[in-house]
Parts: structure tokens; C-alpha cells; sequence
């Protein structure tokens, strides 16, 4: 396990070091700042906007989606740039087994994608935080956005980081944008639906409403949680799968 | 013991190009040379040998582990500089080799220094790979192979577009490291490296073994045969060709000087050179030798 | 953008050439990725229901993403393994990064016309040349955004993204309708639902937003190499 896990390191440090990841996130966080700040406009145009756990929950929802369109573009890569950069002979010559260099580069992906949305979730609730009229009590804030972590974070960190590594090594890259752009255009259209959502959404499906609930639809369907949940696991996992599963992948013995 | 042992390896790719063929030595202490021009052979022979490629036929032996069927034992002996190693630009030279270093089980932060200290890059390892010079990339891919202190160094093509001083460089670092009785097999096309370094050699020529011993015995088969001849006009280069090797034309003066291997002594009116190790691998290379 | 003291007169023969040369670099993929997208939205416009717009989903949001994609994937530029011979060789950079861009729009518009021939044809929800004035614009304005993007990382696929992004957060933006000013630009006018005149003086503003765009990519070429200007 330790080799995975100096995989992951380095892998890790490589992706946070890319100026493209802090530009996608700032573009983003200023995107959705102007959507949704606490501002007397925008509290008057939405109605929950005072309520931190809609603020989290609209974040996620809207603006997650985007910044996991754009960290889905930024960890494609690692893989097909192992190899061209010459390292992945380099990798099959060490004693690293095939199993050991795809978990690290795919936890890396994940762990990536985890942490920038996690940063950009935790400014966008600080500047909420700083700028709304009535202030929330802090413990409340951080009980929602642990909520937030464990419920969507972590799930769409498994699921955009795993298959977003994998793919581009099983398939051709473009080919693989295309379906993921499927996917994204499915699921922005069917963003902040207050009734039930289908459960291949990435950032708007019934998990969301672990965060937040509408008061009109207050049901949670926890089936349709359940099923949100698989789909984002099983696709990271899957996507694992698949690709440990490639022969011709790793050295031949 | 020899620490290389290569016996009948064959690879033959499925779209019937065959890479190897029936190709045997053996390699012992000190650096041995794999000379051949591009395409030969040599980068597949590597592969094989450091456990990423499989062979269609025959066997290669590391230190007594087979490369098939002991491959893990085999991939704890070796260090290996591939031929096109971009590595990744924006980690630290010192990142790098340590991430490499962890790959093969090395958590020994001094393991690291060390292999910076023999390329001389300890004053450069804070600096990202992505801005230095080709032939600093060249010495951190060095470090990264020599980091654990392999037993067998396996470098694919080292000096291949360095500068000369950087080239005198490198080939001090390897010959340094086989003398610790460390076993180097350097592949390369520039039959200088080979030369000043190698004491025993291999020479290949598309996917064939054409000589396999020492740089002398190589030496020995052109030896008193290499000669010069001068030639008043261009067009009887054509007619040279037909009864003797060329291995150079050079233009001196109004006429042609061309460099030649007269095996059988039918020429007269030439005068006779010390032969290169260049000289009989250019032979080597036109077909006239067998092994 | 021309370097040396006159330039010999393009032919067309010539400019085929280059072209082709262009093509064959592009390898397969380019059709077979451009084909199974196609065969897609042919799939989901015979199988789908009444209640989805496949027509305009098909060829004023989803083709222009993919020609965006296409444009920043196969038309690389300086993240080409050869962009600084071609930089140092080539007699105008901007002709040779337009040519590119060209062959790609063009490889990728042709299949969506093949597709919107059919679909028109199955489902009729909009007229062939709706269909075409609905992707053009739209796919060159998102496409130009990839091109910028790739002319300023060297960098792959970060000019792919920055199409992708802006792509679905324009998606996104629909609630900014609201806004009068927005239904000028707003790349996606029909697929949201917003017809009438407005429609055509938004699709002339996205050409003119992609014009400006390119006028940027060359003044950043300019800008970028010594001498007179490339």
C-alpha cells in the first residue's frame, strides 16, 4: 500500500500545482457569486437564499456542476501523460504492480477533485458567511458543509475523479468528452427540480436533498438517494474495474 | 556468473515485423555496450530485459531470475533509463527521484541524495524538471535509475542528442558506477560512448546479432585491412563500391579521399591506417562480417 | 502576419494540399467520434418523445459543444508537439492555426448537416435552414473560445475545457433571460425557447462575438513572435 499511496502523493501535487485548476476555480466561484450572493437583489429574487443550507445546497447543485465539468478536463489526462512523458515504462520496469498504479492515479484524480471543490465550497460559504445580513451561527455552518462533504463532495469526487482518469486510457479522449458532455447536458438540464431527480445526476440527484429540502416537498425519497448514490459509486468503481480489467495495459507476464 | 544472459530471444510483432531474432549473449561485470543504428533492435532487447515486454521466443536471464517467470526478482535488480524520458515538468528534480525511488521500495532519504551526488545534481534538486537543460533532464534520469544502487543498470540510448562535455560526463558516471562491480548494459548508436567505456560488446543489425565480445576482437576484424585511397573524380566512388566496403569520403583538395576496407589486398596504390572501433562497426553495419 | 518580403499568391490547389495534409494529420477518429454523435441524436430522435426538442438540443447545444471539443483537441496549436517548428517555419502562424481550425469546423459541420437531414426529416420539430442557422453560430462562438484558450497554454486539453465550461455555464445561465440584454448574447436562444426576432439578431451577435474573438487570437500571434508582425 505504500507505493499507492506515494502514487497518490505525487500525483496529487502535481494536479494541485496546475494554474488552469485555480483559474477554472476562480471562474467558477465568481460565476456562482454572482448568482448567488447575499445581496438585498439576489435575497429578494431567491426565496431560501437566507438559509445557509440552500445556499450549500444551490452551490453543489448549479456551480458544483461546473467545476466538476471542468476538473473532469483537467485530471482526463494523467494517464495518456504518463505516457507520452515516457514514465509508464518506467513504472512497469519498478516492481509496481498493475492494481497499485491505477488505485493511485485514480484515488489521486478523486482526492484532487475532492479537494478543489471542497475549496471552492468552503469560499463560497465564507464570502456568504461574511456578507449575509443575519449570520448563522458558526457550528451550524460547519455541521452543513461536513454534511455537504460526506453526502455530494465525496460521492462526486469518487465518481468524476475515477471515471475521468480511466476512460481517456480505455477509449480515445474526445470520445470520452463527448459522453461526459452527454451526461453534464442531461443533468444541467434537470438542475434545481423539486421533485424527484433521476438518479444519473452527478451534482443535482436526490442526495442533494440530504443538504436541503424544499418546505413545498419535504419527502425525502430515500430510495432515489440510495439509487443517486450507487450510480455515483459504481461509476468511479466501475470505471476502476474496467480499466484494471484492460489487457495490454501494464507489462505482460 | 554472468549477470545478463540472453539465449535465442526472438520478437515478432503481430503485424509479422521481427524485432529479435535468435539473438544470444552474455553480459558480466563492468558496462557492456549494445551498439546498432535506429531500428536495430536494442530498445526492444531493454525491454525485454527489464521485464516490460514479453519475447515471442527465448529467454533472458537477470542474475539467474528469468525475466518471465520471475519477473518480480528480476524488477528489484534493475535500474532503467528509458530512451524518451520527458518526466513530469513540474515536479523538483529531488521530488522526482524520490517518487521513483518509493516506486521500487526505497524510502531512504539518503538513497536519493546519493544518486543526485553521483550525476552531480545535489546543487540542482530543488529545481522543477520542466526548466532545466536537456542534458540536466538526461542526469535526473540517471538518478532516478541509479537511486538503491541497482545491480544491473540498464540505460537505453543516454547520450543521444548531449553536448560533448555532457557526453564525457555521463560516460564517467557509468563507467564510476560499473566499477563498484555493478553491471551497466548501455544501449547506444554513437560508437564513441562505447569506445572509451565498454569492455565487452554487442552489435546488432535489424534484429540480428552480428558480433558479440570484446571491443579488440571487433577490432581485430578489420585490423591492417582499413586503408585510403584517393580517388581524382566523384564517379568512381560507383565503381569502389562494387570491389570494397567505403566506410568514408572526405574531399581533400581537387580529388577524394575515401576510407576503405580492402579485404583481399587488391589495392596497390593505397596506404594503410590503424583501424577505429568506428571504423569496424560502419563494416559491421555493411553486411561483410558474420558472427 | 507574414514574414519574409512578399508572399507567393495562394492557389487553391495549394491550399487543398495543405488541407488534405491537415485531414490526414486528424486521423480517423475525427469521423468516427463525428459519426457516432450523429448516430446518437438519429437514435434519440426516433426513440424519444414528444416532450424533448431534439432538434434544437441536438444542433444549437450538444454539436456546438462537441465542435468546441474538436476544435480544441484536434486543431492543437500550441500544444501540437511541433508547434515551435511550425512557429519558426511557417510563413504566417494565423493562416496555418486558421487552416487548421477550418478543417476541423468543417469535418465536424458536415457530418452536423448530414444529421440535421435526417433528424429534420424524422422529426420536422424545426426547418433545415433553422437548424443551420442555430448550430453555425453558436458552434463558432464556442469553438473560437477552445481556439484562444489553446493559442494561450501550451498546455493539452486546456483549450477543450475552457469550450466545455463556458459551454455549460451558459447552459446554466438560462435564468439570466430575465435580463433583456442577455437574450442577445445567450448562445443557446432557441433551445430556450425564445423565438421570434430576437432570435436572428442573436445568432448575428455571436459571429460577431466570434470575429472579435479571432481578432484577439491574432493580435496575441502578433503580439507573441518578433519581426514584422506574425
Amino acid at each position: 500500500m505504500r507505493r499507492v499511496w506515494s502514487i497518490v502523493c505525487y500525483e496529487f501535487k502535481m494536479q494541485i500545482r496546475r494554474r488552469a485548476a485555480w483559474g477554472l476555480l476562480l471562474a467558477v466561484l465568481s460565476i456562482s457569486l454572482s448568482d448567488s450572493f447575499p445581496s438585498a437583489g439576489n435575497l429578494a429574487r431567491l426565496e431560501f437564499l437566507s438559509v445557509p443550507d440552500y445556499f450549500i445546497y444551490r452551490t453543489i447543485g448549479v456551480y458544483g456542476l461546473i467545476m466538476a465539468m471542468g476538473l473532469m478536463f483537467l485530471v482526463s489526462n494523467c494517464i495518456p501523460a504518463d505516457e507520452k512523458a515516457g514514465v509508464k515504462p518506467l513504472m512497469m520496469a519498478a516492481p509496481v504492480r498493475k492494481w497499485q498504479y491505477i488505485t493511485g492515479k485514480l484515488t489521486a484524480a478523486a482526492v484532487f477533485s475532492f479537494t478543489m471543490l471542497s475549496v471552492f465550497l468552503l469560499l463560497n460559504q465564507f464570502i456568504y458567511f461574511i456578507a449575509v445580513p443575519v449570520k448563522p451561527a458558526v457550528p451550524e455552518m460547519l455541521l452543513c458543509f461536513c454534511r455537504a462533504e460526506i453526502v455530494s463532495i465525496v460521492p462526486i469526487s469518487v465518481f468524476v475523479g475515477f471515471s475521468a482518469a480511466s476512460f481517456p486510457a480505455l477509449t480515445d479522449i474526445r470520445l470520452f468528452y463527448l459522453l461526459a458532455g452527454l451526461l453534464f447536458v442531461f443533468n444541467a438540464s434537470c438542475v434545481n427540480h423539486a421533485e424527484g431527480s433521476p438518479f444519473y445526476l452527478i451534482t443535482s440527484g436526490n442526495l442533494l436533498r440530504c443538504i436541503w429540502v424544499h418546505p413545498k416537498y419535504p419527502q425525502i425519497d430515500y430510495a432515489g438517494v440510495w439509487a443517486n448514490l450507487l450510480f455515483l459509486l459504481a461509476g468511479g468503481f466501475g470505471s476502476w474495474a474496467l480499466l484494471t480489467a484492460k489487457r495490454r495495459f501494464w507489462r505482460s507476464e | 556468473m554472468h549477470n545478463i544472459e540472453v539465449k535465442n530471444l526472438t520478437k515478432r510483432y503481430k503485424n509479422g515485423v521481427i524485432a529479435l531474432d535468435n539473438v544470444s549473449f552474455q553480459a558480466g561485470g563492468g558496462v557492456f555496450g549494445l551498439l546498432g543504428h535506429n531500428g536495430a533492435g536494442k530498445s526492444t532487447l531493454m525491454k525485454a530485459l527489464v521485464t516490460i515486454l514479453k519475447p515471442t521466443g527465448g529467454f533472458v536471464r537477470v542474475c539467474g531470475y528469468d525475466t518471465q517467470t520471475q519477473g518480480e526478482q528480476v524488477r528489484r535488480l534493475i535500474g532503467y533509463l528509458p530512451q524518451e524520458l520527458a518526466m513530469y515538468p513540474s515536479l523538483s528534480v529531488y521530488e522526482f527521484v524520490k517518487y521513483m525511488a518509493e516506486l521500487k521500495g526505497i524510502y531512504d532519504k539518503a538513497a536519493v541524495e546519493n544518486a543526485l551526488r553521483q550525476v552531480e545534481m545535489t546543487d540542482f534538486s530543488d529545481r522543477r524538471i520542466g526548466q532545466l537543460s536537456g542534458g540536466m533532464k538526461r542526469r535526473a534520469g540517471i538518478a532516478q535509475a541509479l537511486v538503491g544502487e541497482p545491480e544491473i543498470l540498464v540505460v537505453d540510448e543516454p547520450t543521444a542528442g548531449l553536448d560533448p562535455e555532457e557526453r564525457v560526463r555521463f560516460r564517467s558516471i557509468l563507467s564510476r558506477y560499473a566499477r563498484e562491480g555493478k553491471t551497466v548494459l548501455l544501449s547506444t548508436h554513437i560508437v564513441e560512448d562505447v569506445r572509451q567505456i565498454c569492455r565487452e560488446l554487442a552489435v546488432l543489425r535489424n534484429g540480428h546479432l552480428f558480433y558479440a565480445g570484446t571491443s579488440d576482437g571487433l577490432l581485430n576484424r578489420v585490423e591492417g585491412k582499413v586503408k585510403i585511397l584517393y580517388l581524382e573524380k566523384e564517379e568512381q566512388i560507383v565503381e569502389l563500391q562494387k570491389q570494397a566496403v567505403i566506410l568514408s569520403v572526405l574531399y581533400e583538395g581537387s580529388g577524394l579521399a575515401a576510407r576503405i576496407v580492402d579485404e583481399h589486398g587488391g589495392f596497390s596504390q593505397t596506404s594503410a591506417v590503424a583501424a577505429t572501433l568506428e571504423d569496424a562497426y560502419v563494416y559491421c553495419m555493411g553486411g561483410k562480417i558474420n558472427a | 502576419m507574414r514574414r519574409g518580403p512578399a508572399a507567393a499568391p495562394q492557389t487553391a490547389g495549394r491550399l487543398m494540399g495543405r488541407a488534405k495534409n491537415e485531414l490526414k494529420l486528424m486521423g480517423s477518429s475525427l469521423y468516427i467520434v463525428s459519426f457516432v454523435l450523429v448516430a446518437f441524436l438519429v437514435f434519440l430522435a426516433v426513440f424519444a418523445g414528444e416532450l424533448l426538442n431534439v432538434s434544437s438540443l441536438g444542433f444549437e447545444v450538444i454539436f456546438p459543444f462537441y465542435t468546441a471539443v474538436a476544435a480544441g483537441e484536434w486543431g492543437k496549436t500550441r500544444s501540437d508537439d511541433n508547434y515551435d517548428v511550425i512557429a519558426a517555419q511557417s510563413r504566417s502562424v494565423f493562416r496555418w492555426l486558421t487552416l487548421r481550425y477550418a478543417v476541423v469546423v468543417s469535418v465536424v459541420s458536415i457530418f452536423a448537416v448530414m444529421g440535421m437531414v435526417i433528424i429534420s426529416a424524422i422529426r420536422g420539430e424545426m426547418a433545415f435552414t433553422e437548424l443551420l442557422l442555430s448550430y453555425f453560430p453558436t458552434a463558432f462562438v464556442l469553438s473560437s473560445i477552445s481556439m484562444i484558450f489553446g493559442i494561450c497554454s501550451e498546455k493539452e486539453h486546456v483549450g477543450a475545457m475552457a469550450g466545455g465550461v463556458v459551454w455549460l455555464a451558459a447552459l446554466m445561465a438560462q435564468g439570466l433571460l430575465r435580463i433583456p440584454i442577455v437574450r442577445y448574447i445567450y448562445p443557446f436562444i432557441y433551445f430556450a425557447g425564445l423565438r421570434g426576432e430576437i432570435w436572428l439578431i442573436n445568432k448575428s451577435v455571436l459571429c460577431v462575438a466570434g470575429l472579435a474573438i479571432w481578432c484577439a487570437v491574432y493580435g496575441i500571434l502578433r503580439s507573441s513572435f518578433s519581426g514584422d508582425g506574425r
